[in-house]
């Protein structure tokens, strides 16, 4: 009897183990963040006097290249989705004039959940938004990537225009929760 | 004369069930917080992300009878996940960056020295003999997304030593 009990120790003593733990834990937080591609500085406008007596001025678009919007949004599960309004930040636009921007619908580029376009929008010094609906995603950095931005100036008031010099006015873009 | 025999098998048996040999952990994970911002708009997280190298395993036993009378006593050790909060797309990895030392020359440790998955099932990670201090052990995240949102991970490693 005392045999078969030693022997039972011995065999259990094969099986024996014990375990360590590594506690793993870490935080994502909300990112919002917002560029503008290439960085060029300046989109131009110009306005020049009609081909005709008697006809309407006429709106050149001088600068040629292609603007796009890039972004990068976390949010919370069940946390609102984000938008990017636009607005005048310095500056001002002449009078007679009216400013739009209209972004295109996101590339084939970047992740799920990215924004949708809400068309042209007027820009005035309140902020306006562009683009709504922004999960939690990624567009991709750079020219091509996320919404293409495209600029009007159309002279909206005659009567008002005045001959100036180069005017000169920013636009601000801010990812902001809904 | 059977009877001494009985007793010495007898304590031989209780010998050998007190060989406990035991994991030990030191240190903690760390993964840098400025590994998950990003630096230009439009972009994701980096792809992987590892943690600072201030975690140590120690494979020991509190029994002084083992410790003098089967110091090269074989074992492996095995790793598994228990999730409290995880996104199933979050891949941990665990790797061996050293051998750790002992008090005599005859401890072994073998395998684990490439990046291997941690998953919710328990799997083989390294094998070694003897009694081994301050391993030297680094774990790394993949497959991080914004997509998955601003969210809290927690996870708990669990390393657990088989005798051989």
């Amino acid at each position: 009897m005392i045999v078969f009990v030693a022997l039972g120790f011995a065999v259990s003593a094969q099986a024996q183990w014990n375990s360590g733990n590594i506690n793993v834990r870490f935080s994502v937080p909300e990112i919002a963040i917002v560029d503008i591609e290439p960085e060029l500085g300046y989109i131009e406008f110009s306005v020049n006097a009609p081909y005709i007596a008697g006809g309407e001025p006429v709106v050149e678009h001088v600068s040629s290249e292609s603007v796009w919007i890039n972004y990068t949004s976390a949010i919370r599960r069940n946390g609102n989705r984000r938008s990017i309004n636009a607005q005048i930040s310095e500056g001002t636009i002449p009078d007679g004039i009216s400013f739009y921007v209209e972004a295109s619908f996101a590339s084939a580029f970047g992740s799920i959940n990215q924004g949708s376009p809400v068309g042209r929008v007027q820009i005035t010094s309140q902020p306006h938004p562009i683009i709504t609906g922004i999960g939690s995603c990624f567009t991709g950095d750079g020219v091509g990537k996320g919404h293409e931005l495209k600029y009007f100036l159309e002279i909206s008031d005659f009567s008002q225009m005045k001959s100036i010099e180069d005017q000169v006015f920013t636009v601000l873009y801010t990812i902001t929760d809904n | 004369m059977k009877v001494t025999s009985v007793l010495v098998f007898l304590l031989l048996g209780l010998l050998a069930s007190a060989q406990q040999m035991e994991v030990r952990v030191d240190g903690a994970v760390s993964f840098d917080g400025a590994t998950f911002a990003v630096t230009e708009a439009g972009e994701d997280f980096a792809f992987g992300v590892e943690s600072e190298s201030s975690l140590w395993i120690s494979i020991d036993t509190n029994d002084y009878w083992d410790k003098k009378v089967n110091p090269n006593r074989k074992w492996w050790v095995e790793v598994v996940r228990e999730d409290l909060t995880w996104n199933d797309d979050v891949r941990l990895e665990i790797v061996r960056t050293g051998d750790g030392y002992g008090q005599k020359n005859n401890h072994k440790v073998y395998d684990g020295t490439t990046y291997q998955y941690i998953g919710e099932n328990s799997w083989y990670f390294f094998r070694g003999r003897g009694i081994i201090y301050d391993i030297p052990i680094q774990l790394r995240l993949s497959g991080l997304s914004v997509t998955q949102g601003a969210q809290d991970f927690e996870t708990n490693v669990i390393l657990t030593i088989y005798d051989d």
